[in-house]
Parts: C-alpha cells; structure tokens; sequence
C-alpha cells in the first residue's frame, strides 16, 4: 500500500503503511522487552501499533512503559516513548521522521520532555533497523534506570 | 547519569531483529520494507547474506508475487509487490469478515471521511500542509489527522475491494 516518495507531496507523510506497521508487530511480539502490542483502532484498520513493554524487566519505581509507532508510506514514522513513573512523573522521548519548519526531517525528541529537539541520523532507514535501534537505545535506558535504582 | 543516546550501536554480532530467523526469513523480512527499487547487495547486506543468496531468494520471491523486479538494472533491483500484498490483505477480511460487517464499516469509515472533509475545508487530503504550523506539537497533530484522513480513503477501497472477493466466493473475477 505504498508509493515511492517522489509520487507524494514533499511536505506529507502519505498514510499509514499497513505492510510495514504488520512487519514491526511480528517482530515485537518476539522481542524479549515487549509484553503485548495492539493495533490502533484494530487490525483490520491499522494506524497506529501499540506497544507495552515487559513490566518485570523495569524497577518497581515505574509505572508502565510504552511505545507508540506510526510508519507512513513515505518511510517517514513516529516512535514515540513512554514512561510513567510512581511519583506521578513522565519520561518520554521520541524518534520522529516527517516534514516540518525547523529541524531535519529526521530528528529527536530529547528526554525527559521530548519537548527540546535535535536533528538525527540513523545508519538506516529501513523499518527493521530503525526498530532495532529503538529497542537497543530501550534496552540502554534500563540499564540507566536500573544503576539509579542500585546507588 | 549519562545522557541518553538515542541511536546506540547495538554490540550483538547479529541485528536485534535477525535473532532467530534464517537466511530466507531474513531476506523476506526485510523485502517487505522495502519500498521502492532497492539493489539486491544492499538488500543482502540488511538481510546479512551473501549477494547470491538475497538474489536466489528474491527471486523465488518475486515467482511467489510478494517482491517486485527489475532486472533490466544493473545490478537488478527489487521492491516489495504492494499490488499483491493489497489482494492478500483484501482477501484476509473478505475470509474473516461477512459481507455485512464490511458494510457496517466501510458506512463508519465515510462518516470519519466527512468529519475530515470539513474539519479541513476540502476533499483532497493531499491539499493540506501540514507545515504551515510553527509549533512542533502542531505539525505532529495536523501530520496524525491527515495521514489517518489518507488512511480511511485507502481502508475504504480495501473494503470495497473484500466485498468483491466475498461476493466472488474469493475470486476477483465473477465465475
């Protein structure tokens, strides 16, 4: 369900890309941090791929984690990143590629906020690369999280 | 605390995705993100395999219909079949779904349509910028609403394209 980029407005992410969104959720349904993932509003109309993380992996100080992931038809996406800790806190962050004013097209959403953003890159853009890393930079930030916790 | 870093080199030999799977998988895996001609020594180095093996098993996808070729390029270049996978996706809810339930939602998803088309003045998704707002948040909320709004029109020819197939006892063409 996708055309090549040139096909659509430069300053469109096109719509959401069924095959794509399909391919991330078979691969996060094996992945070793995540507990569940669901499709937003279902599976027959896919637009947005839920994805909650293994609570058991995180100190008890947080809540629930989450990530959030839209792939469009022209290779942009979001992967927007979730935590909510006891003391009522949230930190998040996101990994983001589309058209705007102000920053590259591909570009982050800095930590704790994801208000401040810097410009990105990535040594790929295929879905499955971008997704590995996402889930590495996770897997990092637990780490962190779990040294905190141990001090 | 260190800063976070957002694009870590990931240390494991293999690519977290690739735990698992073999050379085929791989190479299906990663074909199916591929979406415009793609050389097939860069699809072998994502996929981790020689050239020749992503060559032989793009081929055999392209025989199955789920990768598309072009093989008159030197060196030949192939794209996941989005034609193919449509009619695959088409024919999933024309199985699962009755004739009635497509109806039902293909009515729910042309009243989202109108929503959009006058929340935004216009029928043409595509003649909306979702740049226009200086505020990131902004674009982000504008970018969400018309891909979603792109969305619907395509959710809505799928549907359409699953009741034929219903109708046909899942053939495109009527006996």
């Amino acid at each position: 369900m996708s055309r090549p980029p040139s096909d659509s407005a430069p300053d469109s992410t096109g719509p959401p890309d069924r095959q794509t969104l399909r391919l991330l959720e078979r691969h996060l349904t094996s992945d070793s941090l995540v507990a569940e993932t669901a499709f937003d509003p279902d599976s027959y109309e896919p637009r947005l791929l839920k994805t909650f993380l293994d609570m058991e992996r995180y100190p008890e100080s947080v809540s629930t984690a989450r990530l959030d992931i839209r792939w469009f038809t022209t290779g942009d996406f979001t992967f927007h990143y979730v935590e909510d800790h006891d003391d009522s806190s949230r930190w998040e962050c996101r990994w983001d590629r589309h058209p705007n004013t102000h920053n590259a097209r591909l570009h982050f959403h800095q930590p704790p906020t994801a208000n401040d953003i810097t410009d990105l890159e990535l040594p790929s853009l295929h879905p499955l690369e971008v997704y590995s890393t996402v889930l590495t930079a996770i897997e990092q930030r637990l780490e962190a999280l779990w040294s905190r916790e141990g001090m | 605390m260190t800063e976070f870093n957002p694009a870590p080199e990931s240390d494991a030999a293999q690519r977290r995705w690739q735990e698992g799977t073999d050379t085929f998988g791989r190479v299906y895996d990663v074909s199916l993100g591929v979406t415009s001609p793609t050389a097939y020594t860069e699809i072998a180095e994502l996929a981790d395999c020689s050239p020749n093996a992503a060559k032989k098993h793009l081929e055999r996808l392209t025989e199955m219909g789920i990768v598309r070729a072009d093989r008159d390029s030197r060196p030949a270049q192939y794209e996941r079949n989005d034609g193919y996978l449509e009619w695959q996706e088409a024919s999933q809810i024309a199985d699962e779904l009755s004739i009635d339930e497509i109806i039902d939602r293909v009515a729910a998803l042309e009243k989202q349509l109108t929503e959009y088309e006058e929340q935004f003045g216009t029928t043409d998704p595509t003649a909306v910028s979702i740049v226009e707002h200086d505020d990131h948040e902004m674009v982000h909320e504008q970018m969400t609403a018309v891909s979603e709004w792109q969305g619907i029109i395509r959710e809505i020819r799928l549907y359409e394209l699953a009741r034929q197939l219903s109708q046909n006892d899942g053939h495109l063409i009527p006996a």
